[in-house]
C-alpha cells in the first residue's frame, strides 16, 4: 500500500460520532415486529428464491394434478374397452355354440333325409305291389304327388275313409288335372296306408318334387346371417370440458400515476365447457407491483385508509414508498365466438375479489422550512405495517385471442377490471395475460 | 455500542448520511434476523463490519440508492496556509472520498481501509481481477489529482 493508501486508511479507520435518531430505531423495530408476524419485507435473494419456488411449485401442482386426471382417464378408458371385449367374447362364444348346433341338426337332417329315401323306396315298392303306375314327370309343370306347404302352413289332416280326399284339395291341387293327377276318389281304400306314409312325411317336413326327384324341403338357418359383424370398438371419450393452465401478466393501474410500477405477476387458471361455445372459468392470480409516489393515492393503499398526520407544520409529506402484493380470484363466463380460424376470439366477464397482502409503507416527511433555527432538519421517515384486506364486487371485462391444438390452449387476453364497490377503495386495471392450458379429454 | 462503528463504515460507502442510516438500518435488521448465523469463531465486530459491507453493496448493486454526493469545500485557505494535511478531519477526507464515483469508491474502501484483497473485492462485487486492480488505480489517480487542485499536495505524496 502506498503513502497515499496509509493515510486515508488511517484517517478513514476511524471511528466517527453520528448523532442517534430515534426513528430509526422506531423503523427498525418495526421491521422486527413485522418480521415476527411473519412479514419479510426483504427482497433479498432469498426472498426471490422463495417467489421463484412457490411458481415451481404451482407448476409442480399442476403438472401432477393434470398427470393424474390423465391416468384416470386412461383407466377408465381400459375398464371401457375390457368390458366391450368381455361382451365380445360372449358374444362369440354364443355363435359358435349356435354353430355348432347347426351343424349338429345337418347331421340329425342328413339322417332323417336317408330316412326318407328309405321310406320312399318302402312306398314306391307298396304302390308298384299295387300295380299302380306312379310316373314322376321330369316335366316342371307336373303336379307333385305330395303337395308342398309353407313351413309356417299347419300340416293337413290325415285323411281317413270317412272323409272325402277331394275335400284334402290343396291350392297345389289346382294343376293335379290329366295323366299326372292322380284322383283322390279313384284311390281304392287298400291305398290308405300310403297317403298315411305320405301325410307322416308331411309331418316331418315339406316334401315337393322337382325334376323327377323327391326333394326334401328343410328351413335350415342362415349361419351367416347369425355371426353377426363385430363391431368396431371406440373409446368412449367425450369431447374435452376441462381445461387449465397457468399464465403470466403484467398490467397498468389506473389511474396511471407517476411513481407506480406496471402489475407484474402469474397465475393459475381453469375452465370447464358448459354448453358448446359457453365456458365456465376460474383464475387465481398474484401480482406484485411497487410504489414510490410523491403524495399519498388512497386508491393504491385501499387498507391503509389515512394519510398519517404530520409532525409540525413544517413538516410535509415528500415520498411515500411501499411494495404491494395482491391476489386476485376471479369466477367468470368466456364465450369463445363460434369461429373457425387458427386464432379463436373470446370474451368474458368475471367476478373477482382481491386480496391485498400486508405491507409496510414508508412516509417521508421534509422539512419545509430548511432555513429556521439549527438549519436544515433530516428528513423524517415513518414506517407504517398494514393488515391484510379483502376486497370485493370488483368486475373483470375480457377480450382475448385463443388458438387450440388437440391438447393445448395458447391463449391471450385483455382484461379491464373495475372496482364497484366503492369509487376509492381499490384501483381499476388493464392487465394482459399470456398462457396456456390443457384439454384433458 | 456498535451503532458508530456501523455507521463509520456505512458512511464510506454511501456517501452521505441518510444513506448510511438507511444502510446500518438494514444490516442491523439482517443481525438480528440472522444472529444464528454468527458462530463466534471471530469477534462480532468483524461479523457486523461485513454484514454492513455487503450491505452497503447490494444498495449499490439495486439501483435504489440516492447518490446525494454532497460537495466538498475545502477550506484552501487555511489548510494550504498550514500546510498540514495530517491535520484534516475525517469528515474532510471523508468528503474527498465522496466525490469518487460509486465504483470507485467502493473498490477504493474495500481494499485500502477494509483491508480486502483484489480476489476478495472481485468475488464480492462480482467483477474481475482486472477490474478491481484498474478502479483502485483510477480512484487513488482522482485522489491525487484532488489534492493536486486543491492543496498542491501530489509532490509531497
Amino acid at each position: 500500500m502506498s503513502e497515499l493508501d496509509n493515510f486515508f486508511a488511517d484517517k478513514l479507520g476511524e471511528e466517527g460520532q453520528f448523532p442517534r435518531r430515534e426513528k430509526n430505531w422506531r423503523s427498525l423495530s418495526k421491521r422486527l415486529d413485522a418480521f415476527d408476524t411473519g412479514l419479510v419485507q426483504n427482497t433479498g435473494k432469498v426472498y426471490r428464491i422463495l417467489r421463484f419456488w412457490q411458481a415451481a411449485a404451482a407448476c409442480c401442482i399442476l403438472a401432477v394434478a393434470g398427470l393424474t386426471w390423465k391416468v384416470v382417464d386412461v383407466c377408465n378408458d381400459n375398464m371401457t374397452l375390457k368390458e366391450a371385449i368381455s361382451r365380445e367374447l360372449e358374444l362369440r362364444s354364443i355363435q359358435a355354440k349356435e354353430i355348432a348346433a347347426l351343424n349338429s341338426a345337418a347331421v340329425q337332417q342328413e339322417t332323417y333325409s336317408r330316412q326318407v329315401e328309405a321310406e320312399s323306396a318302402a312306398l314306391r315298392e307298396v304302390l308298384s305291389r299295387q300295380q299302380l303306375s306312379v310316373e314322376f314327370k321330369s316335366n316342371r309343370n307336373a303336379a307333385p304327388l305330395f303337395p308342398t306347404y309353407p313351413d309356417t302352413a299347419p300340416a293337413p289332416a290325415i285323411p281317413t275313409e270317412a272323409t272325402s280326399p277331394q275335400a284334402q284339395t290343396t291350392p297345389t291341387d289346382s294343376t293335379a288335372t290329366g295323366n299326372s293327377a292322380i284322383a283322390a276318389s279313384d284311390l281304392p281304400s287298400v291305398y290308405s296306408d300310403s297317403i298315411q306314409l305320405a301325410a307322416g312325411f308331411m309331418t316331418r317336413g315339406a316334401i315337393g318334387t322337382d325334376s323327377g326327384q323327391m326333394v326334401i324341403k328343410r328351413s335350415q338357418p342362415d349361419s351367416a346371417a347369425l355371426v353377426s359383424t363385430p363391431k368396431i370398438i371406440e373409446p368412449a371419450r367425450n369431447p374435452s370440458r376441462f381445461k387449465a393452465g397457468i399464465h403470466l401478466l403484467s398490467g397498468i393501474p389506473l389511474p396511471n400515476e407517476k411513481g407506480v410500477s406496471m402489475l407484474s405477476g402469474q397465475g393459475i387458471s381453469a375452465g370447464f365447457r358448459v354448453w358448446r361455445d359457453l365456458s365456465l372459468f376460474a383464475t387465481a392470480d398474484w401480482l406484485r407491483f411497487d410504489i414510490s409516489t410523491e403524495k399519498y393515492i388512497p386508491k393504491f393503499h385501499s387498507h391503509h385508509p389515512h394519510q398519517p398526520p404530520n409532525g409540525s407544520q413544517q413538516e410535509k409529506l415528500a415520498k411515500v414508498e411501499s411494495a404491494q402484493r395482491q391476489q386476485q380470484f376471479g369466477l367468470g363466463l368466456q364465450y369463445s365466438l363460434p369461429l373457425r380460424t387458427w386464432l379463436r376470439p373470446a370474451v368474458r366477464i368475471a367476478y373477482t375479489m382481491l386480496r391485498v397482502s400486508p405491507e409496510l409503507i414508508t412516509f417521508k416527511f421534509e422539512d419545509q422550512d430548511p432555513g429556521g433555527p439549527g438549519g436544515s432538519h433530516p428528513p423524517k421517515y415513518l414506517v407504517e405495517k398494514t393488515e391484510s384486506k379483502l376486497i370485493q364486487n370488483i368486475w373483470r371485462f375480457g377480450a382475448g385471442l385463443e388458438h387450440e391444438t388437440r391438447n393445448w390452449t395458447f391463449g391471450l387476453w385483455a382484461d379491464y377490471s373495475n372496482n364497484f364497490a366503492a369509487a376509492d377503495l381499490t384501483f381499476d386495471a388493464i392487465i394482459i395475460r399470456a398462457g396456456l392450458q390443457y384439454k384433458f379429454n | 455500542m456498535f451503532f458508530n462503528y456501523a455507521m463509520s463504515i456505512a458512511r464510506r460507502y454511501t456517501g452521505n448520511i441518510e444513506s448510511a442510516e438507511e444502510v446500518v438500518n438494514d444490516a442491523f435488521f439482517k443481525v438480528f434476523t440472522k444472529i444464528h448465523l454468527y458462530n463466534g469463531d471471530q469477534p462480532f465486530r468483524f461479523w457486523l463490519r461485513r454484514v454492513v459491507i455487503n450491505t452497503a453493496i447490494d444498495r449499490l448493486r439495486s439501483g435504489l440508492q440516492q447518490y446525494k454526493v454532497s460537495e466538498w469545500q475545502p477550506s484552501h485557505d487555511s489548510l494550504a496556509e498550514s500546510g498540514i494535511v495530517e491535520d484534516m478531519t475525517r469528515e474532510q477526507i471523508l468528503s474527498m472520498i465522496d466525490q469518487l464515483p460509486p465504483s470507485y469508491r467502493t473498490v477504493f474502501n474495500l481494499f485500502t481501509v477494509d483491508g480486502f484483497s483484489h480476489d476478495e473485492i472481485a468475488e464480492t462485487l462480482n467483477i474481475s481481477v482486472g477490474a478491481s486492480k484498474s478502479n483502485l488505480a483510477r480512484a487513488r489517480q482522482h485522489l491525487k489529482a484532488i489534492f493536486a487542485d486543491d492543496f498542491e499536495f501530489s509532490r509531497k505524496i
